[in-house]
C-alpha cells in the first residue's frame, strides 16, 4: 500500500475558493468603491450652491421631454429636488459602473481561468465544478456589495458637508443598495454566458451588450408610447427594474428587487448546470 | 491473482465536433495500468495523449466508453478520485500574480491541509531547488514546471498523472525527477506519464503504451519493447562486398555498406542472412538492439501504418 495520501486524511475544506477569491480581489473594493464614492461626494457637494437646482431644472426642461421622462418620470419639478438631481446625475449612471465591474468579475469566475489554463489545476483538485461557480460568485457578490457601500460613504460624507440639504439619508442608503440587484444580475448573466461560451472575448462582448442594451432599451422604451413594442421590450432590461427615481422618492420596490434577484438565481443555476455538463478548456 | 488496475479504460472514445466536422481525438482506448507501476504513454503531438489525460481527470467527457480509476468511474466519482490523484498538465498554467508559496497554500487549502501538505511541499521544493518566495510570473519555465511538480505531489497522491512532465527541466533536474518517480514507485504509488521523449520513458517506465492518431498501437514492457521487432547487425568482411548480396534476404529491410562492412536491419531469423554471405570471409559480427526511438519510428513509419 502507498504511504498515506495526505488528502485522504483530511476533508477538503469548503470555502477555500471563496476565501482565496476574496483575498485576491478585496483591493478592488477600495479602487472601485472609493472611485464611485468620490463621484457621489462630488455630485452631492454641488447641491448647496445657491440657484444650482434651479439652473439644473432649466437644463432639464430644455431637453426633449421624452428624454428625461425615460429616467426621471414626467414631473420636471422632481428634477429640481435634491433627490431628483441625485437620481438623474448620480444613480442613473453609476449603476453602469458597477455593472461593468460585474462583467469583469463574472469573467473571473470561470472563463479567465479556463482560457489561461489554471482551471485545469483547480478542477484536478477534489473540488466539484459547482463549487467553483458558487464560491467565486459569492465572493464577487460580497466585493460588489462592499464597493456599493463605499459609494454610500461618499454620498453620506458629502451630505454631512451640506447643512442646508434636506434629504433623507435613509432614502440615499436605499438608492445605493438598490444598485446591488442590478449588478448581481449582470454578474449572473456573465457567469451564465461563460458557462456556455468558452471564449473570453465572446463573453466580454455579451456582458457589454447587456449593459449597453439594457440602458438603450430602457431609454428608447421610456421615450416611446405606452403601447409600442419598444416600451414592451423594456421588461427585458435590468435597468427597467432598477428605477432610481422611484426608489429615491418612494423607497425600495420589492417587486423589482425580487424580479432581479430571481433572474440572477435562475442564471446562476443555469450556469452551474451547463458548466457541470460541458467539456472544459477545449 | 492480478491486482485491480489503478486505471482501466474500456473503449474510451472522444470525438470533438467543430461545426459540421468531427475529429476523432481518441478511439476505443482499452488500457490497464497496474498498481505501483510507472506507465509511459507515448506518442507524437496530437496523438491523443492529453485528451486521454483530460478524460481521466473528468475535465472532458467521453463520447463513448468509460474510464475507471481505483475501480471508480472517473466521471461519476471525480471529486473523490481527485483526492488520490496528483496532476501536472502539459501546458502548465499557474496563477501568475501569486507567489509560489501562495500557490501551494491555495492548493493545500482546497485539499483541506492540516499543515502536512505544505510541509511536504517545502521538502519537495528543497529537493528541486525551488524558491517559493517569487511570483509565478517571475519564474523561468523550468521553475514553473518544478512548482507544478510540487503542487502535483505535495499531498502524496496514490496516482500521479503527468503530461509531458520534464519539458523545460534541465538534464540534472531530469535526473532528480527520474529519482522522484522511482521513489514514488518504491512508496507504492502509480505513475501515468505521457511523453514524446522516448529516452525519458525508457529511463523510468515499466510499461509503455504507444498511441497514434488516437489509437493505441501497442502496450509493451519497456524491456520487451527493446527486444522486439528488429536488430541492427553489422558484418565485417575481409574483402569488399556489395550490399546487393544481402538486400533480398528475408527480414532485411535496410542495408548500408561501408569499409568492408554491411550494416543490416534484420527482422526475424539470423540464418538466411548467414547463408547469403556464405563464401565471404567474415571478420566479425556485431549486433545491436534498436533504440526506443527506432522502435517508435517502426510503429510510426512514414506511411503511417504500424509495422511489426
Amino acid at each position: 500500500m502507498p504511504e498515506t495520501n495526505l488528502t485522504m486524511v483530511n476533508r477538503a475544506s469548503f470555502g477555500s475558493v471563496f476565501a482565496e477569491t476574496l483575498r485576491q480581489n478585496w483591493k478592488q473594493v477600495l479602487y472601485w468603491g472609493l472611485g464611485c464614492g468620490a463621484m457621489g461626494f462630488f455630485t452631492i457637494s454641488l447641491l448647496p450652491y445657491s440657484g444650482f437646482l434651479e439652473a439644473y431644472q432649466k437644463i432639464i426642461e430644455m431637453l426633449p421631454p421624452e428624454f428625461y421622462q425615460a429616467f426621471l418620470g414626467e414631473d420636471t419639478a422632481f428634477a429640481a429636488t435634491p433627490e431628483g438631481y441625485l437620481s438623474g446625475e448620480f444613480f442613473s449612471w453609476i449603476v453602469l459602473m458597477y455593472a461593468l465591474y460585474a462583467v469583469i468579475a463574472g469573467l473571473n469566475v470561470t472563463v479567465n481561468e479556463e482560457e489561461s489554463g489554471t482551471l485545469d489545476i483547480l478542477l484536478s483538485l477534489p473540488l466539484p465544478r459547482w463549487r467553483v461557480i458558487v464560491e467565486k460568485t459569492a465572493a464577487f457578490a460580497i466585493i460588489i456589495t462592499g464597493m456599493i457601500l463605499l459609494s454610500f460613504v461618499g454620498l453620506w460624507a458629502g451630505e454631512l458637508l451640506t447643512d442646508a440639504l434636506v434629504i433623507d439619508t435613509g432614502r440615499i442608503a436605499e438608492s445605493v443598495l438598490n444598485m446591488l440587484p442590478s449588478a448581481l444580475l449582470v454578474l449572473g448573466f456573465t457567469v451564465f454566458a461563460a458557462s456556455i461560451f468558452r471564449a473570453r472575448s465572446t463573453v466580454t462582448r455579451l456582458g457589454g451588450a447587456i449593459i449597453v442594451g439594457s440602458f438603450f432599451v430602457e431609454l428608447l422604451g421610456g421615450m416611446a408610447n405606452q403601447t409600442s413594442l419598444a416600451r414592451t421590450l423594456t421588461v427585458l432590461s435590468f435597468y427597467h427594474y432598477y428605477d432610481p427615481a422611484g426608489v429615491i422618492q418612494y423607497g425600495f420596490n420589492w417587486e423589482n428587487i425580487g424580479i432581479l434577484l430571481a433572474a440572477t438565481v435562475v442564471l446562476l443555476a443555469g450556469a452551474v448546470w451547463r458548466f457541470q455538463q460541458r467539456d472544459l478548456g477545449v | 491473482m492480478a491486482a485491480n488496475p489503478v486505471i482501466q479504460t474500456d473503449n474510451l472514445t472522444k470525438v470533438y465536433k467543430t461545426g459540421k466536422e468531427a475529429v476523432v481525438a481518441l478511439k476505443d482506448l482499452n488500457l490497464s495500468v497496474q498498481p505501483g507501476e510507472i506507465f509511459g504513454f507515448l506518442g507524437p503531438n496530437g496523438a491523443g495523449k492529453t485528451t486521454t489525460i483530460r478524460l481521466l481527470l473528468d475535465l472532458i467527457r467521453p463520447t463513448r466508453g468509460r474510464a475507471n480509476i481505483f475501480g471508480q468511474d472517473a466521471n461519476l466519482n471525480s471529486v473523490a478520485l481527485h483526492q488520490r490523484i496528483g496532476f501536472l498538465p502539459g501546458e502548465l498554467s499557474l496563477w501568475k500574480h501569486l507567489t509560489g508559496k501562495q500557490v501551494v497554500n491555495y492548493v493545500a487549502s482546497v485539499r483541506g491541509d492540516d499543515g502536512r501538505m505544505v510541509k511536504h511541499a517545502n521538502e519537495l521544493a528543497e529537493q528541486l531547488d525551488l524558491d517559493f518566495s517569487k511570483k509565478v510570473r517571475a519564474y523561468s519555465s523550468g521553475n514553473r514546471r518544478k512548482l507544478g511538480l510540487v503542487v502535483s505531489m505535495m499531498h502524496k497522491p496514490d496516482l500521479l498523472i503527468l503530461d509531458e512532465p520534464t519539458g523545460g527541466l534541465d538534464p540534472l533536474l531530469q535526473q532528480t525527477f527520474n529519482q522522484m518517480m522511482r521513489d514514488a514507485r518504491a512508496a507504492g504509488r502509480t505513475v501515468f506519464l505521457s511523453s514524446h521523449v522516448l529516452g525519458e520513458v525508457q529511463a523510468i517506465c515499466d510499461r509503455v503504451g504507444i498511441l497514434r492518431n488516437g489509437e493505441l498501437k501497442a502496450v509493451e514492457r519497456v524491456d520487451d519493447l527493446t527486444h522486439t521487432n528488429f536488430q541492427w547487425i553489422t558484418l565485417r568482411f575481409r574483402d569488399a562486398i556489395a550490399p546487393e548480396v544481402v538486400a533480398q534476404v528475408p527480414g532485411v529491410t535496410e542495408v548500408t555498406a561501408e569499409n568492408h562492412s554491411l550494416k543490416v536491419r534484420l527482422s526475424g531469423d539470423f540464418d538466411p542472412l548467414l547463408r547469403a554471405v556464405e563464401g565471404h570471409y567474415i571478420v566479425g559480427v556485431q549486433t545491436k538492439e534498436p533504440t526506443l526511438e527506432e522502435i517508435f519510428l517502426a510503429f510510426y513509419g512514414n506511411n503511417g501504418a504500424q509495422k511489426s
